[in-house]
């Protein structure tokens, strides 16, 4: 076993870890930002509404992220009015597809995740809200989406872990997070399991960490939502 | 002047007229019963009352003033002209429902204070303040406000959600069968509630199948068929000898 190599190797797995955490946080956020309107929107639009955001959703849920991520970072390059746009310095970078790609993707299962939380509402207490005057704008801040949130907060949670260890695709495009420094490592010292096993094991700690964290907000949010 | 003026209301389901040309008024301070079969519309009478369901002609009034609406087509349902005024009208005729309707995800406290904070702009702690009241009005102890309300009896719920619509100072209230979701040994306690409002003088509106507490705390029952007032007046004389042959055979009198 070759455990030294791991160990003089802290350093990179640390950044890697960091690029992962980093590109995990940031889809979440921008897919979630994204999604949580386009559930809104679904819930509440009509027909032609509903039916580009079902669009969407379906292209990105139908699709593998892979597909996604390669059409995003090489396919786009196909095009010569886009590569000579003001776009294209960032289309040209590796981060900023894949993150283009996990956001896209994510926002897609999330949307219709949140869809289904607001579809469980009941429909009395949407009427409640309007039977006592309240404005739409308050209905949505202050009852549909806390409702919908705190809803789909376990099936948000599994969604969360799964794109944190799809960020492992990254590494197909040159980013050197966890899964890229372990390949790295096989590629230069033709070692295959110690590398591959350090990465699992720092994937296990960030999947518990989360899972932790989505059982703290359950707790603390959608307890009233847990049968006696 | 009438608090509450209905006038000329009508409504329909597709082709099917479900509310047929319904006009009356509730006086302040006036308890009045609606009665009737089930799916002769009383829950849509009363749903059109607050514009929960649109009727496609009649009138609105509080206190003389009229809820401005239009129709977008001929013939079509009308809609509030003014978002303003239609939930300014909304707050003033609060509603309770048959299935309680109360904010699962809230604490009971914040389903007494968020509508009193949006609607009304009071300030959190007189919401508070008023939201505990309400809870010791309808009988709750104030250890109650920290619970989520499905963590209730169905009874207790029913009279949170009186005490919701309670809090926002109503000038009308406006029940549609509060205790039928109520298991029977639960029904006693929000009626007791609901006559203790109606001795208060409140203007009440009241749909319900309990006939014997309609007649003991109503000033007036409507009796509705097919979306028509066929019968109304004092209890006495609408429990004690309807005229209607229909209603004779809904209180089982043959
Ligand atoms: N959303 C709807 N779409 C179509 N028809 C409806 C709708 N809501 C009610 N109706 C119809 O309107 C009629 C009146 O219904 P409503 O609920 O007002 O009756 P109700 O007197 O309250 O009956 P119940 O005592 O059973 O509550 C019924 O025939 C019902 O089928
Ligand atoms: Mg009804």
């Amino acid at each position: 076993m070759n455990w030294d190599i791991i160990l003089d190797s802290a350093g990179l797995y640390l950044s890697g870890l960091r690029l992962t955490l980093g590109l995990t946080l940031a889809s979440l956020l921008f897919s979630f930002l994204l999604a949580v309107p386009l559930a809104l929107a679904k819930w509440s639009g009509g027909a032609v509404t509903r039916a580009i955001i079902s669009g969407y959703t379906l292209l990105f849920r139908g699709t593998p992220l892979l597909i996604q991520l390669f059409l995003i970072y090489f396919g786009l390059a196909q095009f010569e009015l886009l590569r000579e746009s003001w776009l294209w310095p960032w289309l040209s970078s590796p981060l900023v597809c894949v993150l283009l790609a996990f956001v896209l993707n994510s926002a897609a299962y999330s949307t219709e995740i949140f869809a289904a939380g607001l579809a469980h509402l009941p429909r009395g207490e949407i009427e409640a809200a309007r039977a006592f005057g309240m404005s739409a704008w308050v209905r949505t801040r202050r009852i549909y989406l806390p409702a919908m949130l705190t809803r789909s907060l376990p099936l948000y949670g599994n969604e969360a872990v799964m794109l944190m260890h799809a960020t492992s695709l990254a590494s197909t495009v040159t980013l050197m997070e966890i899964t890229g420094v372990a390949r790295n490592l096989t590629l230069n010292y033709y070692i295959q399991f110690e590398p591959y096993v350090t990465a699992g094991l720092l994937y296990l700690i960030l999947t518990l960490s989360l899972v932790g964290l989505l059982h703290w907000a359950e707790r603390r949010w959608a307890g009233y939502l847990v049968q006696r | 002047m009438a608090k509450l003026e209905v006038e000329g209301l009508c409504k329909r389901y597709g082709d099917h007229l479900v509310i047929d040309d319904v006009s009356f008024h509730a006086e302040e301070g006036e308890v009045i019963s609606l009665i009737g079969a089930s799916g002769s519309g009383k829950s849509t009478l009363l749903r059109c009352i607050n514009f929960l369901e649109r009727p496609f002609r009649g009138d609105i009034r509080l206190d003389g003033e009229r809820l401005l609406t239009c129709s977008e087509r001929p013939g079509g349902e009308l809609v509030a002209v003014d978002a303003r005024q239609l939930r300014r009208f909304r707050a003033r005729l609060a509603m309770v429902f048959q299935s309680f309707c109360l904010w699962t995800h809230m604490s009971v406290l914040d389903n007494l204070v968020l509508p009193q904070r949006h609607v009304l702009g009071r300030d959190e702690e007189a919401a508070r303040a008023q939201a505990l009241a309400q809870l010791a009005k309808v009988g709750l102890e104030a250890g109650i406000a920290r619970r989520y309300p499905e963590r209730l009896s169905g009874g207790q719920q029913q009279r949170v959600a009186i005490a919701r619509a309670l809090c926002l100072a109503p000038e009308v209230l406006l029940f549609d069968e509060p205790t039928s979701a109520l298991d029977p040994q639960r029904v006693g306690e929000v009626l007791e509630v609901m006559r203790a409002l109606a001795n208060e003088r409140r203007t009440m509106l009241l749909v319900t199948h309990e006939m014997s507490f309609a007649r003991q705390v109503s000033d007036r029952v409507l009796f509705l068929h097919r979306g028509r007032i066929e019968e109304q007046g004092a209890p006495e004389a609408v429990f004690g000898d309807p005229r209607s042959p229909r209603l004779r055979r809904l209180l089982g009198l043959g």
